[in-house]
């Protein structure tokens, strides 16, 4: 379907997550303690906090935040790892961008995940079957989206491994044996399989090495611009979003507390906690 | 000659938390127009609030009160004090240029591709890019040998080069220039004057900053004065 590129290809509205029963104490998160996203009568954590932002075509949104801001548990909403509390978000090219995806049934949700959007997580262990072969790893993604002939998906296979610098000779071994760098390399491969018009990326780079982050980030900026794949990039590192990103939102205890032009949150911060997180920027 | 912006009341004052909530006044109560073909130069000294009009122009600072009512070949007439970000990114890649005398590198990118991408993100084709950008290289005097190498270990005159190469390399509609000729030496300075020479000559639009005063008056047609926050017009 021809998406107008005018138009958000991703909304969402008020997305909330609760990781917890919630009680009489907390059941609006305004009667939280000032400051806390944690309920001190029944520990319910409110993750994700009345979010909404938009996502356009061809470009790289930023999340910036601590560790526990509720970056990682936002894209797992949107990816379905984790049901949402509250909210909704839909997609232009999917039911002409009318249905909330959250109350999408089982099947609807998996056709999403598997046309619409790819994931890259932090840790590879989550994205891809270590015991698999690298190849065998994206024919799973393949195969998900109802194809079947074993040499197309092959082919596919060794194109988006060539693309993504992983050695094709190496297609049939697992990605168990692999460095950091290129586990992560074959988990945006795989992600990529099914050309998805959304990709989310949690923490890519955090824990690589400087010059194996640099091949990651290389590859993430040459994907969006030779494909226009909109990207959500989770990161607590300002210099990746620095980077990458055109905007950005920065998060705390599940609050999106500013979001704009990336160069004006880094130059102009408005917010308390943005602005002792640029100053703290090495 | 038609308006093509007009700063109204223009004020940016930053709340610094981490320091008992002070307020720093970047500039306040600004007002003037800059006409198409016209080149505004602003003048004043360090700390009077120059670079901060031009960066609450170009929106890496969100003005904190007025108006900057630009007339967009895309958008058509918008405030740039509230546009929305989509539109000002737009606006950014395709109308207003910004030359300032740092170099914000992009790791791994050669310095030929570095002035490129400009171009390319304005539509140009791969090719004309090229051509292009190796012209505004032989032009800001960088060793050809240079060209396909990474920018981050040249010499502090080559990354300046660098810069302007890339950041007057297309035609904007409105150019915005932050002291672009600081700590450049006076054959470097030349090849700007010309370049700016070219640019209005093309019909470009222009707002800059310059401490060096004899430079300016070479190249502006208009000058105005920032004294104790306000700005008056030198006749």
């Amino acid at each position: 379907m021809i998406h107008d590129a005018s138009r958000p290809l991703l909304s969402v509205r008020h997305l909330t997550k609760r990781f917890g029963k919630g009680c009489a104490a907390c059941s609006h998160p305004e009667q939280l303690p000032e400051g806390s996203n944690h309920c001190p009568h029944c520990g319910t954590v409110w993750a994700c906090n009345d979010l909404s932002f938009d996502l356009y075509e061809g470009e790289i949104l930023g999340i910036v935040g601590e560790s526990g801001s509720g970056k990682s548990s936002l894209v797992q909403c949107l990816y379905f790892d984790n049901p949402v509390t509250d909210g909704s978000a839909t997609i232009a090219t999917y039911e002409k961008g009318a249905a909330n995806i959250f109350c999408a049934s089982s099947q609807q949700k998996r056709y999403i995940r598997n046309h619409l959007m790819g994931m890259v997580y932090q840790n590879p262990w989550i994205g891809l079957r270590m015991q698999f072969s690298s190849g065998g790893n994206i024919a799973e993604k393949l195969i998900a989206a109802g194809q079947f002939n074993v040499h197309n998906i092959r082919a596919r296979a060794k194109e988006l491994l060539e693309h993504v610098e992983i050695p094709v000779t190496r297609m049939d071994e697992a990605p168990l044996h692999f460095s950091g760098g290129m586990q992560q390399r074959v988990q945006i491969s795989k992600a990529l399989a099914n050309h998805p018009p959304i990709l989310l990326l949690d923490e890519v780079t955090t824990g690589l090495d400087l010059s194996v982050q640099a091949r990651v980030l290389d590859l993430i900026r040459r994907i969006q611009r030779e494909s226009r794949t909109a990207m959500i990039v989770v990161s607590h590192d300002l210099g990746v979003i620095r980077m990458l990103c055109d905007r950005t939102m920065v998060m705390k205890q599940g609050r999106c507390i500013e979001a704009g032009l990336t160069d004006q949150i880094l130059e102009d911060p408005h917010h308390a906690y943005t602005q002792l997180l640029v100053h703290s920027l090495l | 000659m038609t308006a093509l912006i007009q700063v109204d009341q223009l004020e940016k004052t930053f709340l610094m938390h981490q320091f008992g909530e002070k307020r720093i006044t970047g500039c306040r109560g600004i007002s003037f127009t800059a006409h198409e073909g016209e080149f505004l130069g602003i003048t004043g000294q360090s700390g009077s609030g120059k670079s901060t009009i031009i960066k609450c122009i170009y929106r890496t600072y969100l003005p904190s009160s007025g108006h900057i009512r630009y007339q967009s070949e895309r958008f058509g007439p918008l405030d740039l004090a509230d546009a929305p970000e989509r539109e000002v990114l737009a606006i950014r890649k395709e109308e207003i240029g910004y030359v300032s005398q740092f170099l914000s590198i992009m790791p791994r990118m050669t310095a030929l591709e570095f002035v490129m991408e400009p171009l390319l993100d304005m539509g140009e084709n791969e090719s004309t890019a090229r051509l292009r950008a190796k012209d505004m290289l032989d032009h800001f005097n960088l060793r050809e040998t240079l060209w396909d190498t990474y920018p981050k270990t040249f010499s502090g005159g080559e990354k300046l080069r660098l810069n302007l190469a890339r950041s007057m390399a297309r035609k904007s509609r409105l150019l915005l220039l932050d002291e672009p000729t600081a700590s450049l030496d006076e054959a470097s300075k030349e090849t700007v004057k010309e370049r700016i020479y070219e640019l209005k000559k093309s019909g470009t639009t222009m707002i800059g900053i310059f401490h060096d005063l004899d430079f300016m008056e070479s190249v502006v047609d208009c000058t105005y004065k920032l004294e104790h926050g306000l700005l008056k017009e030198v006749l």
